[in-house]
């Protein structure tokens, strides 16, 4: 089947682009099973966005199917056709340094 | 909400005329910004465009939380900074640059970011939230104890020519720990920004709070809008509460 990625944030940055589709087999049509693909295909730096240390995928990522959220840890089946997206949280734009839970931040 | 509004004086009116034209708004909405009050977490890139922007829109008060001193590295983005200010305090730029603009506008400038010691604090001071903040821990920090407050939150990030924004009404929307329950595992603190790319998110951030403060026009609540100035593509999400949120799953 065929599905339509998305990528956002950091992971667009390493997949360095924006969209393609992706062939799953029919006996494999889980989202999990998708990231598992991407993570493979795209190397280390993906793999450790996607996938953590006890080989399970990161809750973290926000995924949507055909625009619409989905749980963090859940592992829906796909359509043939539907589109994912997938994002990894961004935040905002600057650099302290250190321990965050302190009242003076580091310059930079 | 203060419990006696303060009326708009003639020169509020006369400032805010054009604005007070747009339907559903009008002097109602206007006395609603001036009677209001918004913490902006850090005034980076982000948060300096919220600041000024709700500053020119007439809001009362601004509770400002932001550490550490203007480097030239903050200069092409962070448009509350001045290149007179480097070397010192952020904070003090940005409550200049405010009043330059609106001296009428109260301001509670804090030279701290926010930290588990004084969100509740902060967050007690405000009617609604603009997030802002670089670091998920700070994130999460305001998200938890804005929801426990049942105050609202806008939530603006970017990252490279993409942004994301989304509203937050804690018990009613998925809140931030709905989205991601905990920090990323690789986040970089350092990243390609344009100063056009976290100014075009923090006037959309600026235009949330204005509507949910007025009560006008359509909030991004239980949606995420992705926005990706590379390609100008404008995405809209539907965000699903997680009935298992430690922030919100109770509520």
């Amino acid at each position: 089947m065929k599905i339509h990625v998305t990528y956002g944030g950091q992971l667009k940055a390493i997949t360095k682009i924006a969209a393609e589709t992706i062939h799953l087999p029919e006996d494999e049509n889980t989202v999990n099973s998708l990231l598992f693909q991407i993570a493979e295909r795209y190397g280390k730096s993906a793999h450790m966005m996607l996938v953590g240390p006890n080989q399970k995928t990161h809750r973290t990522l926000i995924r949507f199917i055909n625009n619409t959220q989905i749980t963090p840890g859940a592992n829906p089946k796909l359509g043939d056709g539907d589109s994912i997206t997938l994002i990894t949280p961004i935040s905002g734009g600057v650099n302290p340094r250190g321990n965050w839970n302190q009242t003076r931040d580091m310059e930079r | 909400m203060n419990n006696q509004p303060k009326k708009l004086i003639p020169e509020e009116l006369d400032t805010y005329e054009w604005q007070m034209w747009v339907p559903d708004f009008g002097q109602m909405g206007q006395e609603k910004l001036k009677n209001a009050s918004v913490m902006i977490s850090r005034c980076g890139g982000l948060g300096s465009v919220v600041a000024y922007e709700l500053a020119a829109a007439g809001i009362g008060r601004l509770v400002l939380a932001h550490a550490g001193n203007v480097n030239y590295s903050d200069l092409n983005r962070q448009l509350l900074m001045t290149y007179d200010w480097l070397g010192k305090p952020r904070i003090e730029s940005a409550k200049r640059r405010l009043l330059e603009l609106n001296p009428r506008l109260e301001i509670i400038a804090v030279n701290e970011n926010v930290t588990s010691e004084n969100v509740l604090q902060l967050v007690a001071e405000a009617d609604l939230i603009v997030d802002c903040a670089p670091l998920f821990e700070e994130r999460f920090a305001m998200n938890a104890e804005a929801v426990a407050q049942r105050k609202p939150i806008v939530e603006c990030a970017m990252y490279d020519l993409e942004a994301t924004i989304t509203s937050i009404t804690p018990g009613q929307t998925p809140c931030l720990a709905c989205l991601t329950p905990e920090p990323p595992p690789a986040w970089t603190r350092q990243f390609p920004v344009f100063g056009a790319v976290s100014g075009t998110v923090g006037c959309m951030g600026a235009m949330e709070a204005i509507k949910i403060i007025a009560g006008f026009g359509k909030p991004l609540l239980g949606k995420m809008v992705r926005i990706d100035l590379r390609d100008m593509t404008f995405d809209t999400f539907n965000l699903a509460r997680n009935p298992n949120c430690s922030v919100c799953g109770g509520f």
